[in-house]
């Protein structure tokens, strides 16, 4: 770094300059514009840096305002009937007949209502949870009562939105859509704000922030604690005070004014904790609380079939099946007589206490380079293709379920079937499943199909990614879940596949190799492309999950 | 995530009495505007006061908004008042050293502003996963700045050089501008 450019950040970062090398750095910045723009450069970082990571202000003045500024009370069918006449003036303008309004008033409000009981059969039934505005799933519960009448009212694999939930007793786990894993312990009472960012009014919640997801925040009455890249329990009291117990990493605590801006903050550090009392702006060290929320422990129940499931996909005439039964000498056999084996290397282990269907299993170990790749190439055919799986995800994370690399090193890859969190760019589906074909496979370039749905963690899911002529398409238990057009992408090339990561490199090496954490069965491969009755039944046939 | 924001949505939204409906521009916007902010101005209370008085504003003239315009454009356009309201009813309270920044804003603002285009909360998150990938020595500057740690703390407590600390920290904002950048590309 040039010897200016460091005096200049000494200066922007408070030190003390002399009033003449102020002057020359002033003068160097408006007439160099190599300079300028390498301060801009450094200045702009610094500022991202303390945005990103600060607590977010509460906005009091902007509630004030808010608030202020609501409406007065109307009649609320008037300013429906208002809404809806808007909409059908901008739609269609030169309809001027007085008779039709009414008429349409009335169409659109029932449709409003039969939309919204559909919509929340959709949810609630067995169809698919949506996105939006998804920030979270329910995946464990124990004696559960909610507040009556009060937020939201959710049940194990049911989405959760934003909005608040009144914990009357009971323990409830909640995977959020970037992988961050909230425990609450009733009665309690949260606001989920945002994907990132929770408000406490009363109770204990336990946050468990994988890597990742870090600047994870719980906010509570005059106090905010953001996540350092740890696992920590806050809990608010009547008292107005609040407790933080850091289990492992980093969180820094904060104290807040009245106007929602930060008095006092303090770096808090595994085992141990603190006591955050707004009333007199004071961050104190305290004995770690006997009782503290302990880590929740999901298990992923044993994937079942019917009996008739392999001699269901057997009939497809796969290219390769494998069944995932046993590991023997590191290899898991391919039940098509004469194809390759799947090799597994690292830690990936079968879950030999399941009693009727054995699965795979990679672990969240970051000492193990985890993947099964299949013995020998594939040449998934222009025409279509097909690979097919169940897998349950331990949490939301980016992990990658499968890929299919170029056997040509200096090729990459030719397909990618991924799991999405959130953390990614503004284009991705958090929660949801993406497929990702180039073409070339060395170009950056791709077609990217995501998912319209989300998973479920600690539950089983049955895929099918494929290409059908110029389409791909993604099926999740057993609905199309999203389809894309693919164009000039007619060649081929030979491939390996590989399962539960981006690559093989030590986690130590690389974190972008997106490990996959979780389960896997009853993975096969087609040089075809599946029919939709096929796919439907492969996935009723395990559906008594 | 959040879904994009549809600002006609909520100005019709406000316009029926759901005020509510504006936290989502705060929700979006919220981060890059802080960033915008924090980039010129050093500490992060006054940042905060100000981002608040950005969408106070923005919220008394969202009947201003025409239809098409660039959301980030126009709350930066209210941003870069409100920060010259500041310096100029800070003008004689503020030190020598704040009165450097205010200097250096004046002059590379635009430049400032045009890099800020590209901006958007999802984008600045991404710093977050690659602050934590960080080498431990660096991760410590890092956070060092954000606690407004002096830096001759920091260099004993390293024992290490001040100007050494100065080192780390650019060099750690290169290594992040690189990680972002493939976060960015890996994401295609």
């Amino acid at each position: 770094m040039q010897p200016e450019l460091q005096d200049f950040l000494a200066a922007w970062c408070g030190e003390e300059l002399p009033p003449d090398r102020q002057k020359e750095l002033l003068f160097r910045l408006r007439q160099d514009p190599a300079f300028r723009a390498a301060v801009v450069e450094e200045i702009r970082m610094l500022g991202m840096l303390r945005a990103v990571q600060s607590p977010e202000p509460r906005w009091l003045s902007l509630a004030d305002e808010l608030g202020r500024k609501a409406a007065p009370e109307q009649n609320t069918f008037t300013a429906f009937e208002s809404h809806i006449s808007q909409r059908i003036d901008v739609l269609r303008p030169s309809f001027v007949s007085s008779w039709w309004r009414p008429a349409a008033l009335a169409a659109c409000a029932a449709l409003a209502v039969m939309g919204g009981i559909v919509l929340r059969s959709v949810i609630q039934g067995t169809g698919w949870p949506g996105i939006s505005p998804t920030v979270a799933v329910m995946v464990q519960s124990s004696g559960v009562t909610w507040e009556n009448g009060k937020g939201q009212t959710p049940e194990v694999n049911d989405p959760v939105t934003t909005g608040p939930l009144y914990l009357r007793s009971g323990k409830v786990t909640f995977a959020m859509l970037n992988g961050v894993t909230v425990n609450m312990e009733g009665p309690a009472e949260i606001d989920l704000q945002t994907v990132s960012q929770i408000f406490c009014q009363r109770g204990q919640i336990r946050a468990s922030v994988p890597h990742g997801a870090e600047g994870f925040t719980v906010n509570t009455p005059g106090a905010s604690i953001v996540d350092l890249g740890t696992e920590f329990v806050v809990d608010v009291g009547t008292s107005g005070r609040t407790l933080l117990t850091v289990v492992k990493g980093r969180t820094q605590a904060s104290v807040r004014s009245r106007d929602g801006g930060s008095v006092r903050e303090k770096i808090v550090s595994a085992n141990s904790a603190v006591e955050i009392d707004p009333a007199k702006f004071q961050i104190n060290d305290v004995a770690i609380p006997p009782h503290v929320l302990p880590a929740p422990d999901v298990p992923i129940p044993e994937l079942r079939l019917s009996r008739q499931y392999a001699s269901a996909v057997r009939s497809c005439a796969p290219r390769g099946y494998w069944r995932c039964e046993d590991i023997t000498d590191g290899l898991i056999s391919n039940h098509i007589p004469g194809e390759a084996s799947m090799l597994v290397l690292g830690g990936v282990s079968n879950m030999t206490e399941d009693l009727d269907n054995r699965s795979v299993s990679f672990e969240d170990n970051n000492a193990d380079t985890q993947v099964l790749l299949m013995g020998g190439n594939w040449t998934p055919p222009s025409t279509g293709f097909a690979v097919e799986m169940w897998f349950a995800s331990r949490a939301y994370n980016v992990s990658v379920l499968a890929g299919l690399h170029a056997a040509d090193e200096s090729l990459g890859q030719l397909a990618l079937i991924e799991l999405i969190a959130r953390g990614n760019l503004p284009t991705d589906k958090p929660g949801g499943v993406r497929f990702l074909y180039r073409w070339p496979p060395v170009s950056l370039e791709g077609v990217n199909l995501y998912s319209q749905h989300i998973y479920v963690p600690y539950r089983w899911h049955h895929l099918v990614s494929q290409r059908v002529g110029d389409r791909l398409e993604l099926y999740i238990d057993g609905q199309l879940a999203g389809q894309t057009k693919l164009e000039g992408r007619d060649m081929q090339t030979s491939c390996q596949l590989m399962l539960g990561r981006l690559a093989i490199r030590s986690l130590n090496e690389d974190a972008d190799a997106r490990p996959f954490v979780g389960r896997m069965d009853e993975i096969a491969i087609y040089d075809h492309p599946l029919k939709v009755e096929d796919i439907r039944r492969h996935a009723q046939l395990g559906m008594a999950n | 995530m959040m879904e994009p924001i549809d600002m006609q949505d909520v100005i019709d939204a406000v316009a029926r009495g759901d005020s509510d409906a504006f936290m989502g521009i705060v929700r979006a916007y919220g981060l890059p505007i802080r960033s915008y902010l924090a980039s010129q101005l050093y500490h992060l209370d006054d940042v905060d006061d100000i981002a608040q008085e950005v969408f106070v504003t923005a919220f008394r003239r969202l009947h201003t908004f025409r239809r098409g315009e660039n959301v980030g454009a126009w709350l930066r356009g209210i941003a870069r008042n409100k920060l010259l309201n500041y310096y100029r009813s800070n003008s004689r309270r503020i030190s020598a050293t704040d009165r450097f920044r205010r200097e250096v804003v004046e002059i590379v603002g635009d430049e400032i502003d045009d890099s800020a285009k590209k901006d958007s909360a999802a984008r600045i998150e991404l710093l977050l996963r690659c602050i934590a990938r960080l080498p431990e020595r660096m991760r410590r500057v890092v956070h060092t700045s954000l606690e407004g740690g002096k830096p001759a703390v920091l260099a004993d407590e390293m024992s290490t050089s001040v100007g050494a600390i100065y080192n780390l920290q650019y060099r750690a904002n290169q290594v992040l501008r690189q990680c972002m950048q493939k976060e960015l590309s890996n994401a295609t």
